[in-house]
Formats: C-alpha cells, sequence, structure tokens
C-alpha cells in the first residue's frame, strides 16, 4: 500500500519528475504502452531525455538499432512528433509477407488429400456436417459455428450428406466423398494465421524482422499444422482466436484516437470474433477472459488519466462493454438461430432435449393431449429434470430385491409406457356406492392413487427392499407386482403431489392437468417419491434407467408430468394440453445446459488423453490416423513449444523479479523496453496463463490438442520477446539468433513433417526423432532403410490393401492403438481393439433405445411368473406380504 | 473517548508540517514510546508512528496535561468493559446449562470421542485430538468411570455429571466476547466500537447456543480468537518489532494457531489469515530501505520459528498425547495399519511369530484403505474363469486364512530345528485354507476393472499343479530391525506380490465387486504394474505353532509414520462425507444459507414434552453483519476509484493504509473462513459459519465507527454513537426474544410460531 502510496503522490502533474519518477509513471500508468495518451506522460517523457534520450522514442533504443526495422512498425509506439501517426505496413513487408504466405501455402496445402481415409475425430465432425445438410437434429457438446463452416464447405465440394464417417480408417475415394474440399477449409484458416500473427505483431510494436520470423514459425510448426489439415474444429478456433488477438491489438494501435471509424472497427471486429471463437468451441471463455483483463487493466488505467473527462470515460465504458459483451453473445445467438433453423428435422439429438424443445422440431408431434387427467385414464408419465423418458415396465423381472416385474424409465414412447391411475380399493367402494359412480372425477392435489400398468397388470409397487443399482439404504426398489384379477394391496397406493403448474392455468396446481402440472408421486406407506437418476440397469434390465422410491429427496428428480392422456369418457371439446413452444433464448440456454452437463461428464478414459501439465514440454503426441507404413500423430515442432513455454517463464519471473525490485527502489528499464515487454509478451503471455491453467480444473478428459491456442500466444510471446531483447545486440547477432532458430524450426518440421503429412517413412529416421521416450508413434510401422520398397509417394491416393502390418506388429487394423514393445519389436500387451474416441458415446447408450423385448417370448414367461406371485401371495397372506419383510427388517 | 478527539484535533492543523516531516523520516523506527498499557487506546491509526513523531513531541505539553488522567481512567474503563463483557457471558452461557438431561445433537459423536479418552481405546475420527482431548479430560474431572455410551438422545445416566461437562466447554465460550473487545481494541477502535463488538457477540444466539454443549466448536471459536487477538497485538506492535510487547504476541500468534489447528481443520484458516498478513507485512518491511539485511533475516526467522515452526510442534504433540492416551483396542483401528494395530493391547496381533515359514497360516492385508484382508468363498465368478473368487474383505474370519506353501514340485519339511523361512524374492503359492484353492491369475480380464487380469481360487492344493499359482514376494519396505536374510516377517514387512507368468502383480482396485460377491472389494492381477500402494500387502496375522512369539518391542511402529497414516485417514474420512445431493437433510445446509439465515437447525428431537434446542443466529448480528461484509467492500471500491482519479480524501496517509490494514484482518479473516466452504465437496453445516461470524461481528462494529467517522468528520459523533447503541441494543433484544431457542424450551414448538420469521425456519412441522 505504501508503495501505491508513493506512486500517487509522485504522479501529481506539474511536478518536476526525475528520471526516477517518470519511469514508476509509466510503469504503473496508461503511459505503459509507450502510447502516450496524456499531456501528463509527455512530460514525463520530456524529462527523460534527460537520462540520455534524445530520440524520438518511447524507449532508449540508439538509432542503429532500429535501421533494419521498418520504422513505420514502431511509429504508433513512438513518442514525439511521430505518435500520432496511423498504424501501417509498409510495402516491403506487404511483398515480405506474400512470399512468406505462398511458402506458407505450400506447406500447409501439400497433400491436402493424404490420407483418402477418415481421420481421429473426422469421425464426428465430417458426420455432423452431413447431418447439417440433411437438416436432422443432433447433439454435440461443442457450439455449432465450426461444424456449420465443414458444412458449408462439404455444400460447396459436393457432399451429399450420405456417407457417414463411421470410423478411422473408412476410405473417402471408394464412397465418392469431397473429402478435399471440406479439408480444404481448416487448411485456408490455418494458412491465414501466418498473416495473422505478421500483423498481431506488427500491431504489437514489433520490427519487422521479429514479424517475419513470428509467422514463419507459425508456419513451420507442425501440431497447428496437423491439427488446421483435417476436419477439426480446433483449426477454426485457432483461426478466430487469431483474430480476434489481431483486431485487439489493432484496436489499441488506434488508442490515441478514441472513438474514430478505425478505433470503432476495430474494437467491434474484436467482438464480434470473440463470439465467433466462443461459438466455435467454449475455450472461447478464455479468450473473453483474456479480452477482459486487459481491458479492466487498460480501463483502470485510463481512470488515472486525468485528462479524460468522467463523461468520456463512460463512454469509454460503455463502448466496451457493448463491443466486448454485448456483441459477443448476439453473435453466439445468431449462430444457434442458424444451427436451429438449419437442423429443422428430428433426429438423433432429440432424446438429449426436453419435450418443449422437441416439439419444435419437424416430425416431433408430441400434439395435443386432453389437459384433465380423471380417475380412469390411462396416461404416459414423463420425468421430468432428466428427460430419460417415460415410466415404464415390460415383462421381465428384476434379478435382485423381491424379484418382481422391473419398472424402468424408457426413451421411446410404446404401450408398456401406459399406466391405467385408479382408485385405492376404499375409495373405488366408496364411489361405485355414490350417488354417481360413472361421473368423471379429477384427480387432485392429495389424491391417492394407483397406477396399473395397462399392458401386464401389474401395479406400480415399493417396499422396503433396496433398488438393484442405488443400494442406498433411504431408496426402496419401486416394482409391477400383482397380476390381473388380483386387488392389490397398500404398497400399491401413491400420494399424488403437485408441486408446479403453469402460471397461465392457475388451476394446474390444484388439479392434476396433462403436461402442465408437475407433481410427485409420494409412497404412501414407505412416505418415499418416486425418483430416478439416469442410473443404468444391468444387462438383465435391458439396460434401460432405474426407478426408485426415495426418502428425503429433493425436488427436481422426483417430479413427472403426465405427458398422453386416454381416457374414453372425455367430450370430444374438453380442453386440451400441448407443450409451450420455446424461444430461441430459451433454446440456446438449454442447449447449453446439457452441453455443459455432457462436457463434463466426458470422463471416460481415453488411450490419447493428457493431462495440462504435460502440455507445454510435449510429453506425449496423439495418434490420429494410421495405415500400412505411414501414421498421422500429432506432435509439435519441439523447439517452439519448449521455447515459447521458456519464453512465458522467464516473462513471469522477469515481473516477479522486477516487482521485488520495485519495491526496493530499482526501477528496472530491461534496456528500455519494459513498457512495450509489459504490453506485448505480457498480453500473450496473461492469454496463455488462461487458456492453460483453467485446464487444470476441468475433470473431463483432456487432449494435446487443446493447448494449441494457449501454444500460439506463446509463440507470440517468443517472438515478442526475442525481438524486445535482441534491439541492443549488434544488427548481424540478431539477425543470426533469428535465423539460428528458424532453421531449427525448419529443420524439424521436416523431420517431423512425415508424421504431420502421413507420409512414408524409414523405421531409423523415426527411431532417431523419438527426442522423449514418450512420443509413442509406432517406429516399427515404417520400413527400415532400403529394405523394403517404400510406398510410392504422391498425391494419388493410396487404395488401402487389407492392412498389412510390419514385422511382429499385430493387427489393428488401421486405428490407432498405443502398443508397447519390447526390445526385439515384438508387441507385448496388445490392448484390447482401439475404440475410437466417442465423446457421447455414454449419453448415447443412455438415450439409444433400448433392445426390443420380444413380447412372445416374454408373455411364455408371464404364467410362470403369474404362478411365482401367486404362490408368494398365497403362503404369506396377500396384502401383508410386504409389510412382512419390512418388520423382519426391523427387528434385525 | 476525549483522547481521541484531542489528538484528531492536534493532528490537522499540522499537516502540512508533517508531510515534510514525512518525507525526510528517521532511519529506524522510534523506540517505543509508551508502556503496553498506556498505548491500549491510543491508536496507532491515528498517530502515524514514524512521521507524526515530530509533531507529537511539539504537542506534548499540551497533549499529556489532561489525557494523562483520562489515560488511566480509560486503564479501568477497559478493564471495566472487559469485566462487564465477561459477566454477560458467562451468563449467558452458564444459564440453565443442565436444563435438558440427553445427549444433544453432536454431543453424542463428541462426548464419546472424550469417554474414549477415559477409556483408552483407540477411535478414529476426522478431526485433530486436541479439543476431544479436553472434553475426555472434563470428563475425567468428573469422575467418569466411562460405562455411559453417549447414545443420541438418550438421557444422561445420575453418575454422568454433564452439567460440569458443558460448564467446562462453555466456559471456553464465556472467553469470546472480552477477546472480541480486547482485539478492537488492539485494532485501534474507539472503546465504543470495541464494546459494540463484545456485545454483538456475547449475545449472538447462535455462538451462544453452540458453547453450552460439549461440542468442539466452542473451543475452535475461542482458539480462532486467540488468534485474531494476538494477530491484532501483532499489528499494534509491527512499528515497533523486537521489543518485549512484539514477541510476546508473536509467540502467543503462534501458540494459538496450533491450537486452533489441533481443535478442527477448520483453524487451519485462522493459519491461512495470518500466514497472509505476515506474508504482507513482511512485504512492507521489505520496500523500507533502511532496514539492513540482517534485520530482514530476523524479521524471517522469528516468524518462520513462531509462526511455523510452534504450531507444527503443538498439533504433532497432540497427536503423541493422543497416541499415547488410547493404548487399546478400539473401533478405530481398522483405520491404521497392521502394525500399529499390533501395538494396541487387545487388538489379538501380539504374541505372534515374527518371521513367516512355510507351512505358516498367514492373512494377507492390503495397504488400501478400503480393502481389508485377502478373501475367498466358495461362491465362482459367475463369468470369466467362472472359477473361485478372490476379493478384499474387512471383516475378520477364517476365509481369510491362507497357507504359504513351496511352489507345485518343492515341498517342504518343517521341524523346531529346521525351519525353512520365506525370504525377498521366493517364489511361493498361496493355498486358501478352508477350499483349499491355490491363489491364481491369468489373462482373462478382471470383472470390474476389465483392463487387468482376473484373480481365482484355482486346484486343490497340489492336485492340479498349475504355474499360474506361482507368486514371488518382493519386499518393498521393512519396519523392524536385524533382518539381514530379508525374511518376510509379519506385519513389520510391507511386500508385493508378483505373478511369476505374468509379470503382473496383485492389487486391490478399490472398487467394489456386484452383488454376486456380496459387494467385497476387487483383487486383480495389474499388468500396468501401477506400482502404488494398493499393490503393498503385509502379514497381520500369523499362526506357526513352531515358531516362538515376537518380542513386543520389535512391533512398533514409530509417531511419525502413524501421524501421517491417521492424517491422511482423517483427511479420506474427511473427504467421505460427501452428501447425496438428491437427498434432503434437515441437518446439512450450504454456504449461501448461512449468512442469509435461510436455515435454523433442530439440535435434538421435538417432542413437545422435551427441552429443545433450535440453532439460530441473532438476526441483528447475523443480517447486519452480512450487509457490513458487503457494503464494505463496496465502500472500498468507492474511494479506490476516487484515489485512482486522484482525489484525496483522506488528510492523512496513515489513516487510508490503517483502514486497509484493519478491514484486511477483519474482512480478510470473514472471507477466509466462508468462502473455502463453497470449495469444500464435503456436507456443510451451520455452525462451520461461526468463526466467520466473528469476525464479520467485529468488522460491522469496525465499519459503523469508520463509516461514521468519514461522514461526521469525528470520532464518536453523536449519530455514530447512537448507532451504535441502537444496533447493540437491537441486538439484547432480539437475543432475549429468541432466548427460548438458546436455553431450550419444553413446550411445544408451536407456541414459538411468532418467531418463524422466515417460511424456510423449521421451528415447528407445518403438517402438525
Amino acid at each position: 500500500m505504501a508503495h501505491l502510496e508513493s506512486m500517487r503522490y509522485r504522479k501529481q502533474p506539474g511536478g518536476n519528475a526525475g528520471h526516477d519518477e517518470a519511469t514508476v509513471i509509466s510503469g504503473m500508468s496508461s503511459v505503459a504502452a509507450g502510447t502516450p495518451t496524456t499531456l501528463d506522460s509527455d512530460d514525463a517523457y520530456g524529462a527523460d531525455g534527460a537520462a540520455g534520450l534524445n530520440s524520438d522514442l518511447g524507449y532508449s533504443y540508439e538509432k542503429k538499432d532500429l535501421d533494419f526495422s521498418t520504422s513505420s512498425t514502431l511509429a504508433p509506439f513512438a513518442a514525439g512528433d511521430r505518435q500520432h501517426q496511423r498504424f501501417c505496413i509498409s510495402r516491403n513487408q506487404w511483398i515480405t509477407l506474400g512470399f512468406i504466405v505462398l511458402a506458407a501455402a505450400y506447406v500447409r496445402l501439400w497433400r491436402l488429400s493424404n490420407p483418402a481415409q477418415v481421420v481421429f475425430d473426422e469421425v464426428h465432425f465430417g458426420k455432423f456436417a452431413g447431418k447439417y445438410l440433411n437438416g436432422t437434429y443432433f447433439f454435440d457438446v461443442h457450439p455449432p459455428l465450426a461444424k456449420m463452416m465443414f458444412a458449408a464447405a462439404g455444400r460447396l465440394a459436393g457432399y451429399d450428406g450420405v456417407f457417414d464417417f463411421k470410423s478411422i480408417g473408412l476410405d473417402y475415394i471408394a464412397a465418392n466423398v469431397p473429402y478435399i474440399g471440406m479439408r480444404l477449409m481448416p487448411a485456408l484458416l490455418g494458412l491465414s494465421m501466418v498473416p495473422i500473427t505478421y500483423v498481431t505483431l506488427a500491431a504489437l510494436g514489433h520490427a519487422a524482422d521479429a514479424c517475419a520470423l513470428g509467422a514463419l514459425l507459425v508456419c513451420f510448426e507442425n501440431a497447428l499444422l496437423t491439427q488446421s489439415r483435417l476436419i477439426l474444429l480446433d483449426a477454426s478456433l485457432i483461426f478466430f482466436t487469431g483474430l480476434t488477438v489481431m483486431f485487439w491489438a489493432l484496436f489499441f494501435t488506434e488508442s490515441h484516437r478514441p472513438f474514430g471509424n478505425r478505433w470503432w472497427g476495430y474494437l467491434m471486429l474484436t467482438g464480434v470474433n470473440l463470439g465467433n471463437a466462443l461459438s466455435c468451441k467454449w475455450v472461447g471463455l478464455f479468450l473473453i477472459a483474456t479480452v477482459g483483463v486487459w481491458t479492466v487493466k487498460d480501463l483502470w488505467e485510463k481512470l488515472g488519466d486525468l485528462s479524460i473527462s468522467p463523461g468520456q470515460y463512460v463512454r469509454h465504458f460503455v463502448a466496451r462493454a457493448v463491443a466486448l459483451i454485448v456483441v459477443p453473445v448476439v453473435v453466439y445467438l445468431f449462430w444457434f438461430q442458424v444451427h436451429f433453423s438449419v437442423l429443422h428435422k428430428s433426429g438423433d439429438g432429440n432424446a438429449f432435449m426436453s419435450p418443449e424443445f422437441q416439439n419444435t422440431l419437424d416430425g416431433v408431434n408430441l400434439g395435443h393431449t386432453p389437459r384433465d387427467v380423471y380417475f380412469g385414464s390411462r396416461v404416459r408419465i414423463r420425468h421430468d429434470a432428466t428427460n430419460a423418458g417415460y415410466l415404464h415396465s415390460h415383462l421381465s423381472n428384476y434379478e435382485t430385491g423381491s424379484k418382481q416385474q422391473q419398472v424402468t424409465l424408457y426413451g421411446f414412447r410404446d404401450d408398456n409406457n401406459y399406466w391405467v391411475l385408479t382408485r385405492t380399493e376404499a375409495d373405488e367402494e366408496a364411489h361405485q356406492n355414490s350417488t354417481n359412480p360413472h361421473e368423471l372425477q379429477q384427480i387432485k392435489d392429495g389424491d391417492t392413487v394407483r397406477l396399473l400398468h395397462w399392458r401386464t397388470h401389474r401395479r406400480l409397487h415399493s417396499h422396503n427392499e433396496r433398488p438393484p443399482v442405488t443400494t442406498n439404504d433411504y431408496q426402496n426398489e419401486v416394482s409391477g407386482y400383482g397380476w390381473e384379477g388380483f386387488n392389490g394391496d397398500s404398497n400399491d397406493h401413491w400420494r399424488v403431489q403437485i408441486l408446479e403448474g403453469d402460471s397461465s392455468i392457475p388451476d394446474s396446481k390444484k388439479k392434476l392437468m396433462a403436461i402442465h402440472s408437475k407433481f410427485r408421486l409420494i409412497h404412501v406407506n414407505q412416505r418415499c417419491a418416486l425418483f430416478s437418476n439416469r442410473k443404468k440397469l444391468p444387462k438383465w434390465g435391458h439396460e434401460q434407467v432405474e426407478v426408485s422410491c426415495m426418502k428425503s429427496a429433493k425436488f427436481p428428480k422426483t417430479l413427472w408430468r403426465v405427458e398422453s392422456n386416454i381416457n374414453e369418457n372425455i367430450p370430444a371439446k374438453a380442453p386440451l394440453a400441448e407443450y409451450r413452444r420455446p424461444s430461441l433464448i430459451e433454446k440456446v440456454l438449454e442447449a447449453t445446459a446439457v452441453m455443459w452437463r455432457v462436457n463434463n461428464g466426458l470422463t471416460k478414459s481415453h488411450p490419447y488423453e493428457s493431462r495440462p501439465h504435460t502440455w507445454p514440454w510435449m510429453r506425449r503426441g496423439m495418434a490420429f490416423w494410421g495405415s500400412d507404413n505411414r501414421s498421422i500423430y500429432l506432435l509439435g515442432t519441439p523447439i517452439i513449444w519448449w521455447l515459447s513455454f521458456v519464453a512465458v517463464i522467464i516473462f513471469a519471473g522477469v515481473q516477479v523479479v522486477m516487482f521485488f525490485r520495485d519495491r526496493r527502489g530499482f526501477h528496472d528499464r530491461l534496456l528500455g523496453a519494459r513498457e512495450r515487454y509489459m504490453e506485448s509478451v505480457g498480453f500473450s503471455s496473461v492469454g496463455w496463463v488462461l487458456h492453460w491453467v483453467p485446464f487444470f480444473l476441468m475433470g473431463r478428459q483432456l487432449f494435446l490438442h487443446h493447448y494449441l491456442p494457449a501454444l500460439w500466444l506463446a509463440i507470440l510471446a517468443l517472438v515478442g520477446s526475442l525481438d524486445l531483447f535482441t534491439r541492443r545486440l549488434s544488427r548481424k547477432v540478431r539477425q543470426v539468433i533469428m535465423f539460428a532458430l528458424l532453421l531449427a524450426t525448419v529443420r524439424m518440421y521436416f523431420q517431423y513433417s512425415h508424421i504431420a503429412y502421413g507420409s512414408p517413412w524409414t523405421r531409423q529416421g523415426c527411431e532417431r526423432s523419438k527426442w522423449l521416450k514418450s512420443w509413442d508413434y509406432d517406429c516399427f510401422r515404417f520400413p527400415e532403410l532400403g529394405a523394403t520398397t517404400p510406398v510410392a509417394p504422391g498425391l494419388k491416393p493410396n487404395v488401402p490393401e487389407v492392412p498389412m502390418p510390419t514385422a511382429g506388429a499385430p493387427d489393428i487394423g488401421g486405428e490407432p492403438v498405443a502398443i508397447v514393445r519390447n526390445k526385439n519389436g515384438e508387441a507385448q500387451h496388445v490392448p484390447p481393439p482401439a475404440q475410437n474416441f466417442d465423446p457421447l458415446e455414454h449419453e448415447n447408450k443412455l438415450n439409444e433405445p433400448a433392445p426390443e423385448i420380444h413380447q412372445d417370448h416374454l408373455n411364455s414367461n408371464s404364467a410362470k411368473l403369474d404362478l411365482e406371485m401367486k404362490k408368494k401371495a398365497t403362503t404369506v397372506e396377500p396384502g401383508s406380504s410386504d409389510t412382512a419383510v419390512a418388520t423382519n427388517e426391523e427387528h434385525e | 473517548m476525549s483522547l481521541f478527539e484531542q489528538s484528531e484535533a492536534g493532528g490537522r492543523p499540522n499537516r502540512s508540517t508533517k508531510k515534510v516531516a514525512g518525507d525526510s523520516k528517521p532511519g529506524s523506527p522510534p523506540p517505543p514510546k509508551y508502556s503496553e498499557k498506556e498505548s491500549l487506546f491510543t491508536s496507532d491509526n491515528l498517530d502515524d508512528n514514524d512521521s507524526d513523531m515530530p509533531v507529537r513531541r511539539e504537542k506534548a505539553p499540551k497533549s499529556t496535561a489532561v489525557p494523562r488522567q483520562s489515560n488511566e481512567w480509560q486503564l479501568n474503563q477497559y478493564w471495566v468493559h472487559i469485566a462487564v463483557l465477561t459477566l454477560f457471558s458467562a451468563i449467558t452461557r452458564f444459564y440453565k446449562i443442565g436444563f435438558s438431561n440427553r445427549v444433544i445433537f453432536d454431543e453424542a459423536h463428541h462426548m464419546g470421542f472424550g469417554g474414549k479418552y477415559v477409556n483408552h481405546t483407540f477411535y478414529h475420527d476426522v478431526h485433530p485430538p486436541l479439543a476431544k482431548m479436553l472434553i475426555g479430560l472434563s470428563e475425567a474431572l468428573t469422575g467418569f468411570d466411562g460405562s455411559f455410551d453417549f447414545k443420541s438422545g438418550s438421557r444422561f445416566p445420575a453418575n454422568v455429571n454433564y452439567t460440569f461437562m458443558r460448564l467446562f466447554n462453555a466456559s471456553f465460550g464465556v472467553t469470546l466476547a472480552p477477546m472480541a473487545y480486547a482485539t478492537m481494541a488492539s485494532l485501534g477502535c474507539s472503546p465504543n466500537a470495541a464494546l459494540l463488538a463484545g456485545l454483538l457477540v456475547c449475545f449472538d444466539n447462535a455462538l451462544c447456543t453452540i458453547s453450552r454443549f460439549a461440542l468442539l466448536d466452542a473451543m475452535l471459536l475461542c482458539f480462532t480468537a486467540m488468534s485474531v487477538l494476538s494477530l491484532s497485538g501483532l499489528y499494534k506492535y509491527r512499528n515497533q518489532p523486537f521489543s518485549i510487547a512484539w514477541f510476546k504476541w508473536l509467540l502467543a500468534t503462534g501458540v494459538s494457531l496450533g491450537l486452533v489447528a489441533s481443535a478442527k481443520w477448520v483453524g487451519f484458516l485462522a493459519v491461512g489469515l495470518v500466514g497472509l498478513y505476515t506474508l504482507y507485512e513482511l512485504y512492507d518491511i521489505f520496500g523500507q530501505k533502511e532496514v539492513s539485511l540482517i534485520s530482514h533475516l530476523w524479521h524471517w526467522t522469528t516468524r518462520v520459528v513462531a509462526l511455523v515452526a510452534i504450531p507444527v510442534a503443538i498439533y504433532m504433540l497432540c497427536f503423541v498425547v493422543h497416541f499415547n492416551l488410547l493404548y487399546k483396542s478400539g473401533p478405530g483401528d481398522a483405520e491404521m495399519d497392521s502394525l500399529f494395530q499390533a501395538g494396541l493391547q487387545g487388538s489379538g496381533l501380539q504374541n505372534q511369530p515374527l518371521d513367516v515359514a512355510y507351512g505358516s497360516k498367514i492373512t494377507l492385508k492390503s495397504a488400501h484403505p478400503g480393502a481389508g484382508l485377502l478373501h475367498s468363498h466358495t461362491d465362482a465368478y459367475p463369468d470369466g474363469s467362472k472359477q473361485q473368487q478372490i476379493t478384499g474383505y474387512s471383516h475378520k474370519d477364517t476365509n481369510n486364512d491362507w497357507i504359504v506353501k513351496k511352489i507345485h514340485g518343492q515341498s517342504f519339511g518343517n521341524t523346531t530345528e529346521t525351519i525353512e523361512f520365506v525370504r525377498n524374492g521366493d517364489i511361493v503359492r498361496l493355498v486358501h485354507e478352508r477350499t483349499t484353492r491355490n491363489l491364481h491369475s491369468h489373462s482373462v480380464a478382471g470383472h470390474v476393472s476389465k483392463r487387468d487380469w482376473e484373480v481365482s481360487g484355482y486346484g486343490l492344493d497340489g492336485t492340479y499343479p498349475d504355474a499360474n499359482d506361482h507368486w514371488r514376494v518382493e519386499v518393498v519396505e521393512e519396519l523392524s530391525r536385524n533382518n539381514p536374510e530379508r525374511r518376510l516377517r509379519t506385519l513389520a514387512t510391507r511386500f508385493r506380490l508378483r505373478h511369476v507368468n505374468q509379470n503382473c502383480v496383485l492389487r486391490a482396485t478399490g472398487k467394489s465387486l456386484p452383488q454376486w460377491a456380496w459387494r467385497q472389494a476387487e483383487m486383480v492381477c495389474d499388468r500396468r504394474n501401477h506400482l502404488d500402494e494398493n499393490t503393498l500387502w503385509n502379514v497381520e496375522n500369523h499362526v506357526n505353532p513352531l515358531l516362538p512369539p515376537a518380542k513386543s518391542d520389535q512391533l512398533r511402529s514409530s509417531f511419525l509414520r502413524n501421524f501421517v497414516r491417521l492424517n491422511l485417514a482423517m483427511a479420506r474420512s474427511n473427504n467421505a462425507l460427501t452428501p447425496d445431493k438428491d437427498k434432503f437433510d434437515a441437518l446439512s445446509s450450504s454456504p449461501q444459507d448461512w449468512p442469509v439465515m435461510r436455515l435454523g437447525m433442530r439440535m435434538c428431537g421435538w417432542e413437545d414434552g422435551e427441552v429443545k434446542f433450535w440453532l439460530i443466529g441473532n438476526p441483528v448480528v447475523w443480517l447486519v453483519s452480512t450487509l457490513a461484509v458487503v457494503l464494505g467492500p463496496i465502500q472500498m471500491l468507492y474511494y479506490v476509484v476516487r484515489r485512482q482519479r486522484g482525489l484525496c480524501d483522506f488528510a492523512r496517509q496513515n489513516e487510508w493504509e490503517t483502514h486497509l490494514y484493519v478491514s484486511g484482518i477483519l474482512w480478510g479473516g470473514w472471507a477466509l473462513h466462508y468462502l473455502p466452504f463453497y470449495a469444500m465437496g464435503r456436507v456443510t453445516y451451520q455452525h462451520h459459519y461461526f468463526p466467520a461470524l466473528y469476525f464479520a461481528a467485529m468488522y460491522l462494529a469496525y465499519l459503523v465507527e469508520w463509516s461514521g467517522r468519514r461522514i461526521a468528520g469525528a470520532v464518536n459523533s453523536p449519530s455514530t454513537r447512537a448507532a451504535m447503541l441502537a444496533l447493540g441494543l437491537a441486538a439484547i433484544a432480539n437475543f432475549l426474544y429468541f432466548a427460548p431457542f438458546t436455553f431450550g424450551f419444553d413446550y411445544a414448538a408451536e407456541d414459538l410460531a411468532s418467531r418463524k420469521w422466515f417460511s424456510s425456519w423449521n421451528i415447528y412441522d407445518a403438517a402438525k
């Protein structure tokens, strides 16, 4: 605090600031960027002249150091008379950039057609593109934009949406899929990262040679390259991340002309691309955080800038709030609107959504149903919280507990979902004796009902037995009990408790109404509520969802709704009920909530998953595809990964050291580059941290490619640091350093290009390239040098034969598998058949139709089951069979 | 009070001179000007100790004359206030303390654990032992014979002096209010604010209620209050480091941190508060160029010793006492490893032969805490190999017995003279005694962990010789001495069993098998060689009539081992206290319920005729303090923004800095004791908020005073005083109104229906 204090006092305008103070000011205030915005700071810099800085530059380069950099790049950051020059890139620079892009185009687009097979997650995203073309609703854990871009690319290329991308290694040529066109889209996005990097670095105030170096590093980075040549989402995400950062950097070059056209343009473009990045993958949230942190920093410094009036300040604030909050949200909503309107047909994603949502799709007609539910109505009852389906029973029994008939949740409509709501024995008798026994009687809140399974004549029943999967002692099994003609017992009694109604229909909270009323069914004897928690029954339960009766249950998962309501006695003109149509916002919120839940549920292990702490040093890559003697394996260019990590760590270290040295009164200038270091490398490093650290909090499975946006930011930090700290060196030394880095990168690009492009390689070359033991691409796949004829390279896709393993390799059918070998090259412990990564497998299983139950087969059982039940009922007096069990347990 | 006004008045006109003086700061902190007693209310915040010195000296003749007297008066006032608060606290804490003669709420646990110390039987619990040992002490003082088991809700028998036990515990609660007062005084608040804080703490129903039973919370609160009191002392003398008073407070801080952490792990939040404060202070000192390097070292060393070494020592000392008191076998045995159990009287693990020989009958205990003993029974696996099941089972029965034999084709002839011991690296066969099946593994996938191999029971002893019955003994750790031959020893050797053919290790996966194996623990042969704790085994029971029993001193596990093991077990049990989030639990509550008093808690059965206690705070204290902790930071933000705009609100530098320091301690204390509960997976209860409330109450009093001074421009302006008075009186009135909940009531709960201020309060059952 005392520190801040001293700052503030020294900042009083008009003070005869000495060198020390000037640096303090620039270290803390808005002048930090070397983008002088206030008179104040100009004064400070003027005073700085005393310290031997007669040049017109914000930091103390000597003139000769700048010779090699085009001065115009630095102009916006230079103080003095050039400070108001607009940021621009010189003609020479454009020409250089043109050449770099040409080189990059060759590097990025070469052999795009190889392999002509489904690679890695093309399984998903190719398939999803097809769904867009067909218009059938599907569900995925990622927002829609990138997938829609693939759909658009597929449409342009002539993909008809028929091919299903079912598994890795399927052939494209045979299926006549225009996959090259689809891969061209991410490849072009990946390619445009090269100029984006160039412009970003220039806008961040770096010299022309550094910008070129950065662009070339990105061009030759193998992981970015591999990831952007396939039908995968990350290329789009990285592209929009890059665009956002670029416009954000450009925005700051306009900071001395606030509210000008360009200022607004760059700000708005930042916001739009933030929204786009977020609409590709939720990783875009980290980008929002990055920009947010920097906005707060900037606004805080502006707050201290007394030349900005309060009115102007409010404008600054509002402009950013609109551009960086409202605009991204609107963009996100817009893409979802497109998504929903393209996917207007019912499809396999239905089951994830609420009935209200499903009702908006073509081909789903949950229709109308009579609104009022009466005793004697035949109903379908839907579990409200989970979308897991309808209360269901069928002719097979539990294998545990009471061994009575199963009661489950089932996601699809069939006759086994029908239950008849009847009165209790006593009520029925009273009703029969009443004046008007044929009058329809509506079910009210608090009524006790029995639910008779329409097909099998069992009654919904519960007793003091543990359910098969959830074995907590406060949960009871729910079963179907009874047979035709059996009068039932008191364990069939359920009280209806209506908890929520439709606010527009006031009575729906008092009387049971189809669709509108959300109610619980309370077991009268056991005082438990009918409950389900998406737990699946074992095989004998046809893997349907368990239903239990829970004591002291909280509300949401005990709520049910009547969906279909059939009663012959209902007059034709009786009021109907139907599902409300949700608005766009409601639909997006629902989709987002489901995405969130499913995303967090992706905890299954995958052979190539990795935790974030292994990413920066690239402990291990990921196998994408393999066939014959070629494979694609995601592996970065080591020197870039490692050095960029080092650059960020050095930045953090320097900041910590300077923090303490400032405290001791040493105000280091870092060769005059301190402000620029903070504004450029600082921004990249903060972005890197925010794109990396949050992954530690995620429990879901993570992959190396999640690091790629952070990697790009780290590359910016690397090049930025290199630029700033070699400026004081002689021009020659600086160039030698930059060329050395570039040469090493290109060398490694060639070394690892085999697994990036999936081109032939030799075993020796492969073995030599394994710098870390944990890089587990399979070298035995490749022929030994000179021993075999290599597969002819070329653009002509290689029609795969029956996979021919290299010596000793197991038949792995072209799928990526982790193979451990001993020294002799024999495979050890071959893992079970590799599973393709399917993020939704679990969820899909939960939602997919349960296996058909052959009624006939089961009906042959039914006589036997009936007999067993009757036997039990006769040995123990009917009606007391369960209470007998209960008392026994109590005595224990 | 007059002193404040004077120094305030005295300070103002000299502002300009002071600034000049401040720039030419003296090189070293001045010697203490006042004795400890005198400076009780000469608050540092108003006297800029460094820069104001010249001014003070100049003013000295004027300002000493009157305040001399008032200082004495103030000293008296200080102790009078403390005495009054102590008296009020004692009354509220002790009144009708024996009203209910039943075991209330968690007394069932904590009095029960206290009883374990009386009986010396080993138990396991999630909390560190200090507070429970103190409860045990109170039981021992009453002459309790350990015969009562403190079952929840049961009546105390005549020979259990529960009143004294509760009084003992409540006396910790009594100290809370006076300590709040002293803390506020040390932090430089006026007596009025300090008194208000004391009253709020004294007349809070929740803090009072929880202190009146033999629970851990009163002690936890007391030690927390001690910590913050000592911290405020450190703060007060921060400009006179290494003075006697400073050392005293430093030592007191260290000791109270040790105590608070040993009472409950929540105490580590107080450690965090002191830690952050200390780091900030060190950072502050780091910036003072005049402090020499030696002095820096000294600053660091003293703090490390006092705030790290001492608390650790106290924490460990508590466990030393704990282990020494509990020397008999008891219900907590299973949480510890076999070797520790062997050291307990009556565990049945003493007097066993030490070295395992061929032909010995042994049981094998897994190092996995939940897996228990290697077990087999006549049931077969339903699929896979369909051979006999091998499981882990915690209960002790004869199906856990295994005979160590030589591999197929070899035999041994043991007599007392020539006996062959099992050594590290030996290949053995383990035969299940009851069923004569061999421990067997083969390349069939496991049943739950499908990536590993199944382990089964196969063959009838030697009848179907199969090389898949062979396991190599790999000793990993030896805890006994003098074992040159690396023999396999009972309890003291930890080893792996490696399957010879498949090169996999026997491992407890920590998962349960399905119902067909009675939900016992799964055992597999781990082929990926996860060489973790779960692959370690030790021999627990050992029977071999040919061998002599071991000497008892050979089977002792070291204190450090036990200490670490027990703390890990506590952490595990603590994490296992996770609620089913679909289940409604009337006792638990979540952090967002606490500051707004959404829920109260019934502490006992709710029959009409019984004495009932309902745990609820004093709304005046709780809700207004919540308002304070929310508004405080907003107010702070307001001033920060104005400062950034270059607007100077404070006549003195020091005023703002002091405000940051004091708010940091009080508000920071609240935040540190509250916000972490959001991150905790375990079930949370209302009483977890009480330490945070203690800070919030003090912060409320502080904020009222400080804001009053900002607005009115003077300390103790009439309006501030009126506000404080109103707050204090409202708190007392509300306390009395809610008194039945606190002191207990034996009439129907419906009679208190008027006190049901929120619909979520479960004072009575609406349904009834």
